[in-house]
């Protein structure tokens, strides 16, 4: 009746179905009536919401596409395909080849900026194992080149990263924040300077540095302003803590004040009443002393 | 003769229940297009694994409410048990056949809500009209709720993806009755000397009226919930000591930082002394409590069994339901620092746990048929009105500012008044757990003890901290890569469209989250090398 064998005849069900599946998809993609800058703006959306196999798919369907931005294109392509899933070495190779190329191609568009940034993390981050000097170099000469720019500044964040939690002596970490700290100074976007001092500051607490140090940095970040709620919380805990400790009694008191306000009912917030109470000498509303609250015959 | 007749009886069955199909199909058909009014009515489903007795009945009353109010909307629970509420969820979410509204929370992770799940920001931005009318008419919804609807958002997707419409805590539960019986009196511990003397009194009772009872209903669930909470009083100034100025909380990279470079471990007094308040308190709970489920405990409790028990909030409709007598309701009674022996360690009483405002999320996957009625019903859940209703008919806490807290909810409401806690010896990860549930007999069983367990663990626990380390490394490594992805999506988006604000807030988010993230990454790589080198950091 079908002159086929089984094996054979499931093998072209799954053809079939492909072919199908696959001509739907053409209709739809053809019917949603985007403008091409829309339609590799949805392409950047899907990259920014977890879905990278979709995302780096929708970057290589749009190839050729009139309108599209080639570059641009690539560069979505070539970020998408380093978290593609299964993720694979030649994957990660494939990347740097596109992004190599499109520094090539133009080394001082905004497209060389992201392509030499991504260059950096892949030795940092995609490698294994990573290969921190090259990373390092690439990260120095990025801001090197683009100064004021916020991709080639996040450069800075990550260098202090890699100097300072590297297994050297206390001196040799004092000598290399000392020169982060130069670098810092030479940064110009908010979000540079911000992320620079988080990191700074985190490092000279982790790595017991200084917390006179911890304390500089920390007021610097937030001085350019923390908007991640989490992060914010925990730097005016660190502010309000150092501050308490290194005799800035004012500093301290501005800080405790701003928590209580902004966080009443964070599991710090408790003990940052009674830090403020120890400090002014007053009892701070709504603190009362800690106890069982039982009720009873509910 | 006989194999024609059972195969009879089989087709006929098969063809019975064939039929019974056919008919509920059409009749569910039928039922979806008939209408008051003669408009389409819309059915909505709403998947959720709070099986417990007070949830369901909110969620049925919240259903008429709104079907009352929008006649051509029809809503229907589907309650899935937890064990198989992430396999069942993540088949209707491939299978493009999802409820309109489901909870997150088990099965979830950030690729799955940001395929499969609408972002909600707009929403949280804008009024909810279920408000007019009350103090928060006018105002955005995130607005509306006690955490800020952080419960609702997803760090790393900088999104709300959900609604949170109920909050969660952990408390004593005692059967008043029993109480009385045993101390004359309903007044339940207020300190943790108070709790020992009559968790004693209570098997002297046993003892004196030949009954079956123990003091505290105990399971590896109800009796860990007690046990950790009260090691973590030992542990807050430990905690303190092993973390740097201005750090009120600790990662658990750097507690076995600590654990490496020997600074503390479970022989160190204060951690020695949070395990002999965990064997005392185990003492006074059945035999061979590890062994058994929650469910074994709880039913102990209610059939009189034992006097106290320790749960979450969530258990409560459940208790009061199922208990033929009255329950009390209090917070852990933890040593104060004035107590004799375990006061030197601990600050005191500790504050309920932060986010925990935030439970029971629910969001609306891209598939629903219904988008809007969907966004309309979620809106009416998030509400005054609905949160009143909510937690009057479930018995939890509301998330819903402006709500009043019903009486049976009261009690659990999270008290921030209480210091940080300190850290759990559970802390590292799985592998930890492990190795301290296969030797937990060695402290709570009648022939163990604080040492014995100590002496049994200590071997394979720092191991095990470190394959936990290494575990949480990959895991840290690969949430970078993927922020890495992220952020560079964002940050190009942003720098495409400056004009748009809302691009330039999600670049930002997404960016100080990510660098978080490589934080703890490189924290972690240092902790784990300078273990492979044998160097201090």
């Amino acid at each position: 009746m079908f002159p086929l064998h089984l094996p054979t005849r499931h093998l072209f069900a799954c053809v079939c179905a492909a072919v199908f599946a696959h001509g739907l998809n053409l209709c739809a993609a053809s019917e949603t009536g985007a403008t091409p800058s829309e339609e590799i703006d949805q392409a950047w959306e899907k990259g920014a919401t977890f879905r990278f196999n979709e995302a780096n798919v929708h970057f290589g369907k749009l190839a050729g596409k009139p309108g599209i931005a080639e570059r641009e294109r690539l560069l979505g392509e070539a970020i998408t395909l380093l978290n593609r899933q299964p993720r694979a070495q030649s994957n990660i190779t494939e990347a740097g080849a596109i992004f190599e190329k499109l520094v090539r191609e133009n080394d001082s568009d905004t497209i060389a900026v992201f392509a030499q940034y991504f260059i950096g993390r892949i030795e940092q981050v995609f490698l294994d194992p990573p290969n921190y000097e090259a990373a390092r170099r690439v990260y120095r000469d990025l801001l090197a080149r683009f100064p004021g720019d916020v991709v080639a500044e996040r450069a800075a964040s990550h260098l202090v990263l890699l100097d300072l939690y590297e297994d050297v002596s206390k001196e040799e970490r004092l000598k290399r924040l000392a020169s982060l700290e130069t670098l810092g100074n030479s940064l110009n976007t908010s979000m540079g300077k911000r992320e620079f001092h988080i990191n700074a500051g985190q490092a000279c607490l982790d790595l017991d540095i200084s917390d006179e140090k911890a304390l500089e940095h920390f007021l610097l970040a937030d001085k350019e302003g923390i908007t991640r709620w989490q992060t914010e919380m925990a730097a005016w805990v660190i502010i309000a803590e150092l501050a308490r400790t290194e005799n800035k009694r004012e500093v301290a008191i501005e800080y405790y004040k701003r928590i209580i306000a902004k966080y009443p009912s964070n599991i710090r917030t408790f003990t940052m009443k009674k830090r403020l109470e120890s400090l002014t000498g007053t009892t701070v509303n709504g603190s009362p002393a800690p106890g069982p609250a039982v009720v009873s015959g509910i | 003769m006989r194999e024609r007749i059972l195969n009879t009886i089989g087709i006929g069955l098969l063809a019975v229940c064939f039929l019974i199909a056919i008919a509920r199909i059409v009749f569910i058909r039928f039922q979806s297009k008939s209408s008051v009014d003669g408009s389409k009515v819309v059915e909505l489903r709403i998947a959720h694994w709070q099986l417990e007795n007070g949830p369901r009945a909110a969620f049925e009353a919240l259903a008429n409410e709104y079907s009352r109010r929008h006649p051509n909307v029809r809503i229907t629970q589907i309650p899935i048990p937890e064990r198989i509420y992430g396999n069942w969820l993540v088949t209707q979410l491939v299978g493009g056949t999802p409820p309109d509204l489901i909870q997150l929370g088990i099965g979830m992770n950030d690729e799955r809500l940001a395929r499969f799940f609408t972002p909600l920001s707009e929403l949280a931005d804008r009024p909810n009209p279920y408000n007019d009318g009350t103090p928060f008419e006018g105002k955005p919804l995130r607005d509306t709720f006690a955490d800020g609807m952080q419960g609702g958002y997803y760090p790393n997707l900088v999104e709300f993806y959900g609604v949170p419409i109920s909050g969660k805590s952990f408390r004593m539960f005692y059967n008043l009755d029993l109480l009385r019986e045993i101390t004359g009196s309903e007044r339940v511990p207020q300190t943790y000397d108070e709790l020992i003397a009559l968790c004693k009194r209570t098997q002297e009772y046993a003892a004196e009226k030949h009954v079956r009872m123990v003091p505290i209903a105990g399971s590896k669930y109800n009796g860990g919930i007690l046990m950790q909470a009260l090691f973590t009083s030992q542990t807050q100034k430990l905690r303190e000591r092993l973390t740097p100025t201005g750090m009120l909380v600790t990662p658990a990279s750097m507690l076995a930082d600590r654990l490496l470079h020997k600074q503390w471990s479970l022989d160190t007094p204060d951690a020695k002394s949070g395990l002999t308040l965990m064997r005392e308190v185990a003492q006074y709970m059945q035999p061979g409590f590890m062994q058994l489920l929650r469910d074994d405990a709880m039913l102990l409790f209610v059939q009189r069994g034992a006097v106290m028990i320790t749960t979450g909030s969530w258990d409560a409709t459940s208790i009061r339901q199922e208990s033929p007598f009255r329950i009390g309701v209090g917070s852990i009674p933890y040593p104060a620092p004035d107590h004799p022996v375990y006061g030197r360690f601990t600050y005191g009483s500790i504050a309920d746990a932060e986010g925990s405002n935030a439970g029971t999320v629910l969001g609306i996957p891209r598939d629903t048929k219904h988008p809007e009625e969907t966004r309309d019903f979620l809106q009416f859940l998030g509400s005054v009105p609905g949160g009143q209703i909510w937690t009057d008919r479930s018995g939890w806490i509301p998330s819903v500012m402006g709500t009043k807290t019903s009486p049976d909810a009261a009690p659990f409401l999270p008290n921030p008044n209480g210091y940080v806690a300190g850290f759990s010896y559970l802390e590292g990860g799985a592998d930890v757990g492990g190795i301290v549930d296969s030797n937990m007999h060695n402290l709570v069983s009648s022939y163990g003890s604080v040492d014995r367990f100590i002496a049994a663990t200590s071997k394979s626990y720092e191991r095990a901290w470190v394959s936990d380390l290494q575990r949480n490394r990959r895991a840290q490594a690969d949430i970078v890569q993927r922020s890495d992805t992220q952020v560079a999506s964002f940050l190009w988006l942003a720098r495409k469209h400056p004009e748009n604000a809302e691009a330039q807030h999600k670049a930002d988010i997404a960016l100080q989250g990510a660098d978080a993230s490589e934080r703890t990454l490189i924290y972690t790589n240092m902790v784990l090398n300078s273990k492979a080198n044998n160097t201090a950091p």
